[in-house]
């Protein structure tokens, strides 16, 4: 062991404490970075050059200390947990947003919603009743009715209206998707040359670990990592991104509300397999499937039953002239069934309204039986068991059920993601007291070493200026 | 769990959202009146305000109804209060002329032309209307119960009811077959009776003594015709009380499920707002000390 490797040790160290200095400065700056990894030199201490052996005259001594790796320091297992609860949060809020949009759209209980349309039109045919030969009782029937077709008309134009505005949003988050993926894919090539070469490669796995991130809450991704700091990233258990290789994900199938064959699909590339997504994406997928199709089918369902319901009973009545009832309403496109989306007042003539109950006495002249009793036969669908209104009012009652569970489950996501959050970040996260703590530390190591380089400066200028002076 | 600066702020900023946002909805209900503005607020209390709504605005029309109810019975005993008066005078009339011993033809013919514009009179009051219908019509869509000559106009057996509540309709139709009586062979109706009192006031009053008791029978016919007017009045009457305790119990209901109470919610938001004001001096205190304040 020569006196040099004394100083040799006293670099190592001094350029060891500067690397740890450095790093822990790099954690503060990035305390507040978003999806920034804290990280840390591993100090490993050097062991010397030559090898024990059975002749070997070494010491033994170690040659000083290597800073030559710095590692991110994160939880594999939280991190995967945090993925999977976002994933699962955003998925119930893009649920939660479908259910509330679907609840304004109902607008009820108010007195502009549906329900109070119908009873309008239900009151409006009782004072008919009690007044049949009055024209004016038999304009505000009609203009009732019309308000309650507007009325199931916006309110089903609102549900198709947010179908577009969900199916154009899932698109939107597709091709956000197929740029991640690729991004993704890129920087695990990079990330692989990086860990060849030896270079450090921690940014770039935080970068991509962010965009990972991005994924769990657009289309509910999970990662895994494999060799060389590359991540495999899958959905729904099928892979997207493998390595260095990637496939794009498409939105096909239906693209308008009511399409046949209904139904939005998710594949992978254009009529591959299909994708079960989750995140919000998945969420988005199963409003446009399911919660408004479902609340579309029963709206038009009210709104078919209350123009059949008035139909039968018209036709059991006879009108102000004496004739038979014609139909009230009917579809404003043959064509298609009647729905809440197609609609229309078909008779635009009050005296068409069959109130009277009566046949009219033959004539000549012909007498018109002016008894009220049909329009009082309508008006008591209002209070019908099987009537539109009571079909109507369970459905809202159903959709404040589902909405409220829907509300509550994006809060309870909400806070199991906070939690997982925080137990990553309890991991990963950048703590000021602790990095402070390790500064002085490696400050005092640092002038430690800076001593001893001193102490061996000293020791040789002993050994050089002072030597052999003996006798002089 | 180790815990970092991070945490503490991101728990902090987390916990004053939720403060916030539980302010803000207390803040809307307070502004609003409202504790139910969709249908997830309360899915059950949803239905009871939709169907209450419901039924108060079919109260406010069984209302309207009743008013009309009131205002057909109202004229129809009105109208048949007046025809009673002047049955009563065709009576007087007719025992005066009857009194053959003491009365000149000329006086007799005086008597007739009373008689005669009395049975004008009654036609006009047969013919009533109330909003262009015939009170005693029945249900006929014309406009007159009874033409000039005195034929009735009206239709008969068809029975006009008027809902009055969700239970009950009143019978609101006198057709003038029931109060005025039909005319038969032998059987005149009351203006066919009237007429021939007039006849025979200036042709052969003798006849008169049994045209007496033809009028007697017609008078107690509108008298019975009246009584029931009298008891369906009655029946609305007792019904429109009860409509107004109705739409008082339905307000009450409607506010009980709607509405806030207003006690309980301030309570809550000025609980709220201390929880707040708690985060927020918390936040200041946890957020601000860190080891740099230690370190020289």
């Amino acid at each position: 062991m020569s006196g040099f490797s004394s100083l040799n040790v006293a670099s190592s160290a001094l350029a060891a404490q500067q690397r740890a200095l450095d790093i822990a400065g790099q954690n503060i700056a990035n305390a507040g970075t978003e999806g920034y990894t804290r990280q840390r030199v591993e100090m490993r201490s050097l062991a010397t050059a030559a090898p024990y052996a059975s002749y070997s005259v070494g010491d033994n001594l170690g040659e000083g200390v290597s800073a030559d790796t710095v590692t991110r320091i994160r939880d594999a297992f939280a991190e995967r947990r945090g993925q999977l609860e976002h994933g699962r949060a955003a998925m119930a809020g893009a649920l939660g947003e479908a259910y509330t949009r679907i609840e304004t759209s109902f607008g009820e209980p108010s007195t502009s919603g549906v329900q109070n349309l119908l009873t309008r039109s239900w009151a409006a045919w009782s004072q008919l009743s009690s007044q049949p030969t009055d024209p004016t009782a038999r304009s505000a029937v009609l203009a009732a009715t019309d308000a309650v077709v507007k009325g199931f008309g916006s309110t089903a134009a609102a549900l198709d209206g947010q179908w577009n505005d969900t199916r154009a949003g899932a698109a939107g988050l597709v091709v956000d998707v197929n740029a991640t993926v690729g991004q993704i894919a890129d920087l695990n090539r990079s990330i692989r040359a990086a860990v060849f070469s030896g270079a450090g490669a921690n940014d770039l796995m935080d970068q991509r670990d962010a965009l990972v991130g991005r994924l769990a809450d657009t289309i509910g991704a999970t990662a895994s990592e494999t060799i060389n700091g590359m991540v495999d990233v899958s959905v729904g258990g099928t892979a997207i991104v493998s390595g260095t290789a990637f496939s794009t994900v498409s939105l096909g199938g239906a693209n308008e509300p009511g399409a046949t064959p209904a139904g939005v699909t998710l594949t992978v590339a254009v009529g591959g397999p299909p994708l079960t997504a989750g995140g919000t994406l998945g969420g988005q997928l199963q409003a446009l499937n399911t919660v408004i199709p479902a609340y579309r089918t029963s709206l038009d369902g009210v709104a078919a039953q209350w123009a059949g319901q008035v139909n039968t009973l018209q036709a059991g009545g006879y009108d102000a002239a004496g004739g038979v009832g014609v139909a009230l309403l009917g579809p404003t496109d043959p064509a298609k069934p009647t729905g809440a989306g197609n609609l229309r007042v078909a008779s635009t003539d009050g005296a068409l309204l069959a109130a009277a109950s009566q046949p009219p006495v033959a004539g000549p002249p012909i007498d018109p039986s002016a008894d009220g009793g049909n329009a009082d036969l309508i008006s008591a669908l209002a209070r019908a068991a099987g009537g539109p209104d009571t079909v109507y009012r369970d459905t809202v009652t159903k959709l404040g059920v589902q909405a409220r569970s829907a509300l509550s489950s994006v809060a309870s996501t909400a806070a199991v993601t906070a939690q997982a959050d925080a137990a990553r970040l309890s991991v990963s996260g950048v703590s000021l007291d602790e990095e402070l703590t390790n500064m002085l530390a490696f400050k005092q190591s640092y002038a430690a070493a800076a001593r001893l380089v001193t102490a061996v400066d000293e020791m040789l200028d002993i050994l050089i200026n002072r030597t052999g002076l003996v006798g002089r | 769990m180790r815990i970092t600066q991070r945490t503490i702020v991101d728990n902090n900023v987390r916990g004053m959202n939720a403060n916030l946002a539980a302010l803000a909805k207390l803040q809307d209900q307070i502004t609003s009146g409202k504790a139910l503005t969709r249908p997830s607020d309360s899915p059950s209390g949803t239905s009871t305000a939709m169907r209450t709504r419901g039924d108060l605005s079919m109260n406010d029309q069984y209302k309207a109804n009743i008013s009309t109810a009131t205002t057909v019975l109202t004229a129809a005993d009105g109208a048949l209060g007046a025809m009673g008066d002047l049955v009563r005078r065709v009576r007087d009339l007719t025992v005066q002329g009857a009194n053959t011993g003491g009365n000149s033809a000329e006086a007799n013919e005086a008597l007739a032309v009373e008689v005669a514009g009395i049975r004008e009179g009654l036609l006009a009051l047969a013919n009533r209307t109330v909003n262009g219908r015939p009170v005693f019509g029945g249900a006929t869509s014309g406009t007159t119960a009874y033409d000039t000559g005195g034929a009735f106009q009206g239709r008969t057996g068809v029975p006009q009811q008027i809902r009055v509540s969700d239970s009950e309709t009143v019978r609101t139709d006198m057709d003038g077959v029931t109060a005025f009586g039909v005319q038969t062979g032998i059987e005149p109706d009351l203006f066919a009776l009237v007429a021939g009192i007039a006849g025979d006031l200036r042709t052969d009053p003798t006849a008169l003594s049994a045209r007496l008791v033809q009028l007697d029978t017609a008078a107690q016919r509108l008298t019975q015709a009246r009584t029931t007017v009298g008891v369906r009045t009655n029946r609305v009457e007792q019904v429109a009380a009860v409509n107004s305790t109705v739409e008082l119990s339905l307000r009450g209901q409607l506010s009980d499920v709607e509405d806030i109470d207003q006690a309980k919610t301030y309570l809550e938001l000025q609980i709220r707002q201390n929880t707040y004001e708690a985060a927020l001096s918390g936040a200041s205190r946890t957020i601000q000390t860190s080891l740099v304040d230690y370190l020289r």
